[in-house]
């Protein structure tokens, strides 16, 4: 049998090897190992955004000094189509992520500190009454939508009976703005807002609708005669309107999703070839834009052209990255430490590597036979390796966090002493709460309600999440070794999501995203408030504590900042010492973006891409 | 045999019913609730968004109810499965209007309705059709007068009548109107359920119905070469290279594909991602278009067809190989027929019976796209499609899906009994005497 493979192996055999050697080899020595320690190190200490020019600092901000020029196209990429552009009843990220281009809101953050409120259609900060509860707008009157028509008060009042109207298929908005008692409107300029209760972040709410165009979105005028007031309470039900309102609920939610109208400085220029069902949307900047050379507007964008590009698999975006297909992607941590470094990709991205808003934790079922007591919660915190994840999960790429708010905010506290990794210490703490293995099975027990119980508990991960999972598990191997036994169970996430709500749990991981973010003073009562135990609020880990409840229900009506900050030091103090969470870490997310792009400038909050532009040499589109 | 069909087709129907009652039943009974997926972000569980999360059970309670759940189980499906068939609404107050409107205006002499169009104002034409109205049906005018319809800008002066529903609408009178294949709208974003099945559907089939033709113009001549080189050296090498093939999992191909073929560092040869370049404008020529369509597709159906000239070749082998040790071979042989003769005309219509009778069954495989292809390469089609509707337990969408293919199902395996029945005589579907 030999005898006939032998010439075929003589043949082959040689092809077969060099290809196998080929394959097995190293990588192509365009890639060296070198880069990623020298990055590390400017990473861990620079507690702040790094601008990575290569492997060197660069600058924050921009640092020449041409002016900016209109042209050229920035292709940015989207996961998944969002189908629906309606600007109320979606509720997709990516849809948001193109309605911030297309629609406009009555006022603007700007990104530096100290985030001022500063009137993008709304002239400027509105009025506020003696009682906190009527907000005033003034309107500019040079506002125009983007087929020419003027933007005036009564397209903000539209807004906010469409938000309001209880057919429209928007229930979270509605509920968003459930302190919104009235709306009134004084001739065409001039809108109020009346609230029901004092609040520090109304003008936050307020300022964020995007206004959208009457005569756009209703053009046969059905809610013209249903007053803001009748929709709110409810009297709109059994009122001659009733009908109009529920013709004017069915027609919004199913005729607007792809179409839209909005008064920015992008527009989808036309919907059968820019906007393709899974594949792109192409936004145009509209040259006839009302905002051009008016002061003092957020900026309105430089590029002719914001093409999203829709690319479901991460991967396969990532290769389209390094081909030049894409302008600015988010690098996964894999590919920030080791694919982004060949000399090509470092000549044609520079990279921004900034915090995430939000930040990651451990929740702890405070209602629980387990982890009610606090030393408990304290002794797992202790337990919890969180540099080490940060080192070794994050690849160093993040920091460790010690409360909910922002670390760039004056409401944070910077007094808080950081729990260390000290697995003696959680031993210790574990005693005095009672812990101790009895019974020398290895386990730790303890007596509760008169039964003798282990201490063996169950940790929830949502599926197809590796991070949440190795977290888990590096918590499992530390507490094995202290004697408490812990199970990793994976559930899909509308199951796990089930659980959570129904508080069904003894440890979870999560995080949070940004929500307000930056910009907006926090506000944790959400999620620390009693009230918000019950009835499906987030509070699902069950943390009371008379003190907290107090102080976030005062800080709600604080409108002086200084006072606020006090109080917000203390409830983060008294978060710290109760660990009803151990607060993990807030990741970094690098962003490569190409280099063509003049006026890049990274702020605390992140890089306002409307500020980018690319001078006319480095133009790669129309 | 045309009892049997009959026969065959009326078992469809309550097999099709068995089968969207127990989808039904699988879709609610899963943990999981669409309202919470719906406010607890995606599906990957990438993170809450704090910002929605006040006043919470309000929401969910509103959004179920404008979703239709709060109804007890039995209810959803009936009216679901009433949709389906044949169903007859009642007309709103605002609708019966409006049909009322149009159908005074059909009766319009063309004079009059010249005349209307003409007027420069909404307005106008109001007042000059509630005259004409007056004069011709006083009750009619009445009853306009007093609806809502009249209030606001909703008069035109042709279709006033709208349907604004998930269906297709056969055809209504001034009090009711019949709609059938109403599938429902998605959770996801109320659109009809069956405009996004069309719109996905072609893609799927583009894929599939090129795949499986790829799959036997290549399998079957490799089959019979195959088999007739039997126990070869080029057998055995085609051999192990099929199961090699067999094993890969066409995820990983795909995705092997894209890093080797679609990349700067590699060979650019193929776009990473698409079917259509970014540039691309409906000013290309056809030509210019269809080349830019296989390029991008040339990768996607590589990938989901590669398994499948693997085993048809195989099947085509063995039948092949069993159809060369009959009797009548010997005999084409003995008559000194030209061995290719005896292959290509003889030999190889008798060994397509089992292939053809089996390729019935892939009808509804051809709806199904595969997820890890259409994600890999984003291609909008009808896997990505299913596999995100069950996820987010969109069940008007998993609804529509389970049963049109549930009757493709029942339709490819009636049309393989019958396509073997013709193709091979010596099958019979009467019970045998005696």
């Amino acid at each position: 049998m030999f005898d006939t493979f032998y010439p075929l192996y003589r043949r082959i055999g040689p092809a077969v090897l060099t290809l196998a050697a080929l394959a097995c080899g190293e990588k192509s020595p365009e890639t060296p190992q070198e880069p990623w320690p020298a990055v590390q190190k400017i990473l861990n200490e620079t507690r702040d955004i790094v601008v990575l020019d290569g492997v060197q600092k660069a600058s924050l901000r921009y640092a020449g000094d041409k002016t900016p020029a209109a042209g050229d196209w920035r292709i940015e990429h989207m996961l998944s189509d969002p189908e629906n552009y309606n600007p109320y009843t979606s509720s997709d990220a990516g849809a948001s992520q193109v309605q911030a281009f297309v629609f406009e809101s009555l006022l603007w953050a700007s990104p530096e500190p100290p985030y001022a409120q500063n009137g993008h259609i709304a002239k400027g900060y509105p009025v506020i009454s003696d009682d906190k509860l009527t907000y005033t707008f003034e309107l500019r009157d040079n506002v125009k939508f983007a087929d020419g028509k003027p933007l005036t008060a009564t397209d903000v009042v539209f807004s906010m009976k469409v938000i309001k109207c209880p057919t429209v298929a928007a229930p979270h908005l509605s509920n968003y703005y459930a302190s919104v008692v009235d709306v009134i409107q004084e001739g065409d300029y001039k809108v109020s807002v009346v609230c029901n209760e004092p609040y520090i972040l109304n003008d936050l709410f307020l300022g964020g609708i995007r206004v959208i165009p009457k005569h756009f979105y209703d053009p046969d005028g059905l809610l013209d005669p249903v007053t803001a007031k009748s929709l709110i309470d409810g009297s709109w039900g059994k009122g001659p309107h009733a009908s109009r309102v529920k013709r004017f609920g069915e027609g919004f939610n199913q005729n607007f999703n792809q179409n839209m109208m909005g008064s920015g400085p992008y527009q989808v220029a036309d919907w059968n070839t820019d906007v393709i069902t899974g594949q792109k949307i192409v936004l145009t900047r509209d040259t006839d834009y009302w905002g051009n050379g008016v002061e003092g507007l957020a900026p309105s964008g430089h590029m002719n052209k914001i093409v999203f590009k829709i690319i479901n698999d991460q991967d396969a975006a990532f290769i389209d990255l390094t081909n030049g297909n894409l302008d600015v992607h988010d690098l996964k941590p894999l590919e920030f430490k080791e694919k982004s470094w060949s000399p090509d990709f470092m000549k044609r991205f520079m990279k921004g590597v900034p915090f995430e808003g939000g930040y990651m934790y451990i929740g702890w079922n405070n209602a629980g036979p387990l982890f009610g007591d606090k030393r408990v919660r304290q002794a797992m915190t202790h337990f919890t390796d969180r540099e080490g994840m940060v080192k070794n999960l994050l690849f160093g790429v993040g920091e460790t966090v010690e409360s909910p708010i922002h670390k760039f905010r004056p409401e944070y506290n910077n007094d808080l002493k950081p729990y260390v990794f000290d697995p003696e210490k959680g031993v210790a703490l574990l005693k005095e709460a009672g812990w101790a293995d009895t019974d020398n099975d290895g386990i730790l027990d303890k007596e509760i309600n008169g039964k003798k119980t282990p201490f063996r508990f169950e940790f929830l991960v949502n599926a197809g999440n590796a991070l949440r999972k190795d977290i888990a598990l590096t918590l499992q191997s530390v507490l094995k070794d202290v004697g408490i036994e812990c199970q990793v169970r994976e559930l899909d996430w509308s199951i796990f999501l089930e659980r959570v709500k129904k508080k069904e749990f003894d440890a979870i991981t999560l995080g949070w995203t940004g929500g307000t973010g930056l910009a907006f003073p926090p506000d944790s009562y959400q999620l620390w408030h009693s009230s918000q135990i019950e009835g499906n609020g987030s509070n699902y880990i069950t943390f009371r504590n008379a003190e907290v409840d107090r102080i976030l229900e005062d800080y709600r009506k604080e409108f002086d900042m200084n006072k606020r900050i006090t109080m917000y030091k203390r409830f983060q103090e008294i978060l710290h010492e109760e660990q009803p969470y151990t607060f993990l870490f807030k990741r970094r997310v690098a962003t490569a973006y190409s280099r063509r792009f003049a006026g890049v400038n990274w702020y605390p909050g992140g890089a306002q891409t409307q500020e980018w532009w690319v001078s006319p040499d480095n133009r790669l589109y129309q | 045999m045309l009892r049997y069909l009959v026969q065959r087709i009326l078992l469809m129907l309550p097999t099709v019913v068995g089968i969207t009652v127990i989808s039904f039943g699988v879709m609610h009974l899963a943990p999981g609730d669409p309202v919470d997926l719906f406010l607890g972000g995606t599906s990957d569980g990438a993170g809450l968004a704090d910002k929605w999360q006040g006043n919470i059970e309000k929401t969910r309670e509103e959004l179920r109810r404008q979703l239709g759940l709060d109804r007890p189980l039995y209810i959803q499906y009936l009216s679901w499965a009433t949709g389906l068939i044949l169903k007859t609404e009642r007309l709103e107050d605002f609708d019966r209007m409006a049909v009322l409107a149009d159908d005074a205006l059909v009766r319009m002499s063309p004079g009059d309705r010249a005349a209307l169009e003409a007027l420069p104002s909404k307005e106008a034409q109001k007042q000059r059709f509630v005259e004409h109205l007056r004069r011709h049906a006083p009750t009619d005018a009445d009853a306009l007068a007093r609806s809502s319809f009249w209030e606001g800008n909703t008069f035109k002066p042709k279709g006033n009548y709208v349907y604004s529903g998930a269906g297709i609408e056969l055809w209504r009178t001034s009090e009711r109107r019949f709609v059938t294949l109403d599938f429902g709208r998605s959770f996801k974003d109320r659109q009809p359920v069956i405009r996004r099945i069309a719109e996905r559907l072609p893609v799927t089939l583009e894929i599939n119905l090129l795949g499986i033709l790829i799959a036997y113009v290549v399998g079957i001549p490799l089959g019979i070469w195959l088999a007739v080189r039997q126990n070869t050296l080029g057998d055995r090498v085609v051999t192990t290279a099929t199961f090699v093939l067999w094993s890969m999992p066409s995820f990983w191909v795909g995705l092997l594909l894209i890093i080797f073929f679609c990349n700067r560092e590699f060979f650019y040869w193929f776009p990473a991602s698409g079917m259509q370049s970014i540039n691309a404008s409906p000013e290309w020529g056809f030509f210019h278009r269809l080349g830019d369509h296989v390029y991008h597709m040339f990768l996607p159906v590589l990938t989901s067809t590669y398994i499948s000239f693997a085993v048809i070749s195989r099947y085509m082998r063995t039948s092949v190989l069993e159809n060369l040790r009959q009797d009548y071979v010997r005999t084409a042989r003995a008559k000194g027929l030209h061995e290719k003769t005896v292959i290509l005309r003889h030999v190889y219509r008798n060994s397509l019976i089992p292939i053809v009778t089996t390729a019935a069954g892939l009808l509804p495989g051809l709806i199904a796209g595969s997820v890890f292809i259409e994600t890999i390469f984003t291609i909008p089609g009808m896997g990505y499609l299913s596999f995100e509707s069950v996820l987010n337990r969109d069940y008007p969408m998993v609804m529509a899906i389970f049963t049109i293919g549930s009757l493709l199902s029942l339709a490819g395996i009636l049309v393989s009994d019958i396509l073997l029945k013709t193709v091979d005589p010596r099958i019979t579907f009467e019970r045998l005497q005696g």
